[in-house]
């Protein structure tokens, strides 16, 4: 069910350098004839999305892209200039440090003001009243006025409030830098929680893991525009990569093969091995054949929840190509070796080689130029090398290979 | 769901102008008894000042006075807070989704409720002056409601033009300041001469503080004619308020 619904917006802010800001300033300018030298700056572009009920939306852009804009339009508070916006539920914008807040006010004071803010009534939040406190881990100083907290109290209070509503679409801006490191852990898993009950999350980050771990889905808004839309994994990779962040510890910039690395990686192909939260690809490597296959697989489009069957007599549930090399022999792409008693065996810790690859692609693509590659019959290859076959033969750009709708 | 939005920011309009009472005495030793204490000092003073001025020229002086400085205390407190009600919560309606006009509406309503209990040593006054109460005490609550819808009005213009021109905080103290010098608050209305007569009865707030005095002691005349007058001022400023501010409320946004 379609819980937010963009159609062609547009929003135009009318900016211009020598706006008047006074009185004086404005008469001055009538007497000289000025005309304001009014610019027109459109913050939105053409934006068409729907989100659907309970699903985790990421949005990723530079600043300035139109992120902080469009989280305006969906919480009502800017109509857009031109197109339509439906919203089919209230909202409840995270917002930032004490927005609201009274500082002469004591904290429990602030609840009842602040939860009236966010649209609730009295006795909705005389029931939230003790989880919010509780959450906040303020009880003690929840009958003290407010100027007497730190800046980290309040944002724990405001967090606790704007997370205890129960709205049906939770706006999260940045605001996941509240307080220190054991609340903001605190307050990722309550949102993580609240992501579980079926409320739809707006999220809005830099940090790409952030967006990974919390949403499904990505826009990436570009000077108003959006530019892609899909996979949260995907899109945000292809925002590192677009503001020049190397995936890869190992992949230096210059190194032969880093472009096809990068569209393997871009495409969410080639995954690379995450250690002490860096990933490498190890490109000098030579490719084993479980790799070639899952590479193969995700080009070939595996969906994420693909299970696999038993297949080959060498890979079994435990394998880490279980799934690939059962959903490849599904669709005709493998290559078992077949037993005389008709047993299927696929050998996935072995080395590739050229050739073997050569045969997938002559079955692929039958227009590929294999002038562009030095095959070497049956010497093994590298995974930089296979990075750059697989790139070539399957034509992977830059680009998202499969857009979101 | 209109209902159910209506009771939903009557709870925050609840909880604003109890906000706007709290804070205003909060951190005052004597906290709220300033609202009474407040008009009281201010009418000692006026009477030390001026009783003899305008001895002859008014019957009962201090009746007057007082009535007179709690009505202007209402007016003036309300709009010229009132005046920056959209530019302070900027960074709210900046946020979230709010009726706009639930700021000015709460300040004019927290400063309404600031007269009602300045009512109390009002009454203390005329108890102790010996003055009688009018006998039209009852239509009390109707001049104060057509004050808050007047009020009301003159917030919602003034806040809106704020938003777009900061200056207009500036140019409306100084016309405060004038309007009280121009509205019978402590000088007898028959002594202003002829000629100057047409500022005086130019202005609305002297009809508004007429009826009001007449409401609360006799000696002065209560007309439903006047009653009418005050129905109609109301009326106008409520009206072109809201035209004002529903034509530029969408743009607020943008310039708070």
């Amino acid at each position: 069910m379609t819980i937010i619904e963009f159609k062609d917006v547009s929003l135009r802010y009318r900016i211009s350098r020598t706006k008047p800001k006074t009185f004086q300033e404005y008469l001055l300018g009538l007497l000289k004839g000025n005309v304001y030298g009014i610019e027109d700056f459109w913050a939105l572009k053409d934006i068409s999305f729907v989100i659907k009920r309970g699903t985790h939306t990421g949005i990723i852009g530079q600043n300035g892209a139109g992120k902080s804009t469009l989280l305006k339009v969906i919480a009502g508070v800017i109509k857009p200039t031109e197109g339509l916006v439906r919203i089919n539920g209230n909202v409840a914008p995270l917002i930032e440090l004490g927005t609201g807040f009274d500082m002469d006010l004591t904290g429990e004071e602030n609840v009842y003001l602040n939860g009236s803010i966010l649209g609730l009534s009295r006795r909705e939040i005389t029931k939230k009243f003790d989880e919010i406190i509780d959450f906040s881990e303020l009880k003690d100083f929840i009958y003290s006025p407010l100027r007497t907290y730190s800046s980290g109290m309040i944002a724990r209070l405001a967090f606790s409030i704007a997370i205890n509503i129960d709205a049906d679409i939770l706006i999260v801006d940045e605001a996941l830098s509240v307080g220190d490191e054991s609340f903001r852990k605190k307050c990722k898993t309550r949102i993580n929680e609240e992501i579980n009950k079926g409320t739809t999350l707006i999220f809005v980050s830099h940090n790409m893991s952030d967006v990974i771990n919390f949403c499904d889905e990505a826009l990436w808004l570009h000077q108003g525009r959006l530019l892609y839309r899909g996979d949260s994994e995907l899109v945000s990779r292809h925002y590192m990569l677009f503001n020049n962040q190397r995936p890869f510890e190992d992949v230096n910039e210059g190194y032969k093969y880093k472009q096809y690395i990068d569209r393997l990686f871009v495409n969410g192909v080639a995954n690379g091995e995450i250690l002490n939260g860096k990933r490498y690809f190890i490109p000098e490597r030579q490719a084993t054949r479980a790799e070639f296959m899952i590479f193969l697989a995700r080009i070939k489009g595996i969906s994420k929840h693909y299970k696999g069957r038993r297949i080959f007599e060498d890979v079994d549930e435990n394998h880490w190509a279980f799934n690939y090399a059962s959903w490849l022999y599904e669709n005709g792409y493998a290559m078992p070796i077949k037993t005389d008693d008709g047993r299927l065996f696929l050998k996935p810790d072995d080395f590739i080689t050229y050739d073997e690859t050569r045969k997938i692609i002559e079955n692929e693509n039958k227009d590929f130029d294999r002038s562009k590659i030095n095959f070497q019959a049956d010497k093994p290859l590298t995974r930089g090398e296979l990075a750059m076959i697989l790139t070539e033969c399957f034509q992977i750009k830059d680009g998202l290979m499969h857009k979101g709708s | 769901m209109l209902k159910s939005d209506a009771l939903k920011y009557l709870y925050l309009l609840q909880n604003l102008v109890v906000r706007d009472i709290k804070v205003r005495y909060k951190r005052s030793v004597l906290g709220f008894i300033w609202v009474m204490l407040n008009p009281l000092l201010i009418m000692f003073i006026l009477n030390l000042v001026f009783s003899e001025l305008f001895k002859g020229a008014s019957k009962n002086y201090t009746a007057y006075l007082i009535t007179g400085i709690v009505f202007w205390n209402f007016y003036s407190q309300s709009t010229s807070v009132a005046v920056s009600s959209f530019v302070s919560n900027a960074n709210l309606i900046k946020k979230i989704y709010l009726p706009k006009s639930i700021f000015p509406m709460s300040v004019v309503l927290s400063a309404g409720i600031n007269l009602l209990f300045s009512l109390i040593p009002l009454i203390i006054i005329l108890l102790l002056t010996k003055t009688d109460i009018s006998p039209y005490f009852y239509m009390l609550p109707i001049v104060i409601l057509l004050s808050l819808i007047f009020a009301y009005g003159v917030s919602l213009c003034i806040a809106t033009f704020m938003v777009f021109f900061h200056d207009i905080k500036q140019i409306y103290e100084v016309l405060v300041f004038a309007l009280m010098y121009m509205t019978p608050i402590f000088y007898p209305i028959d002594i202003v001469p002829q000629r100057y007569r047409f500022i005086i009865d130019a202005n609305p707030l002297t009809y508004f503080i007429e009826l009001f005095r007449s409401t609360i002691y006799a000696e002065t005349v209560f007309s439903y004619e006047r009653l009418s007058l005050l129905f109609l001022i109301s009326l106008t400023s409520y009206v072109i308020g809201n035209l004002i501010y529903t034509k530029f409320k969408d743009r607020l946004v943008y310039e708070l």
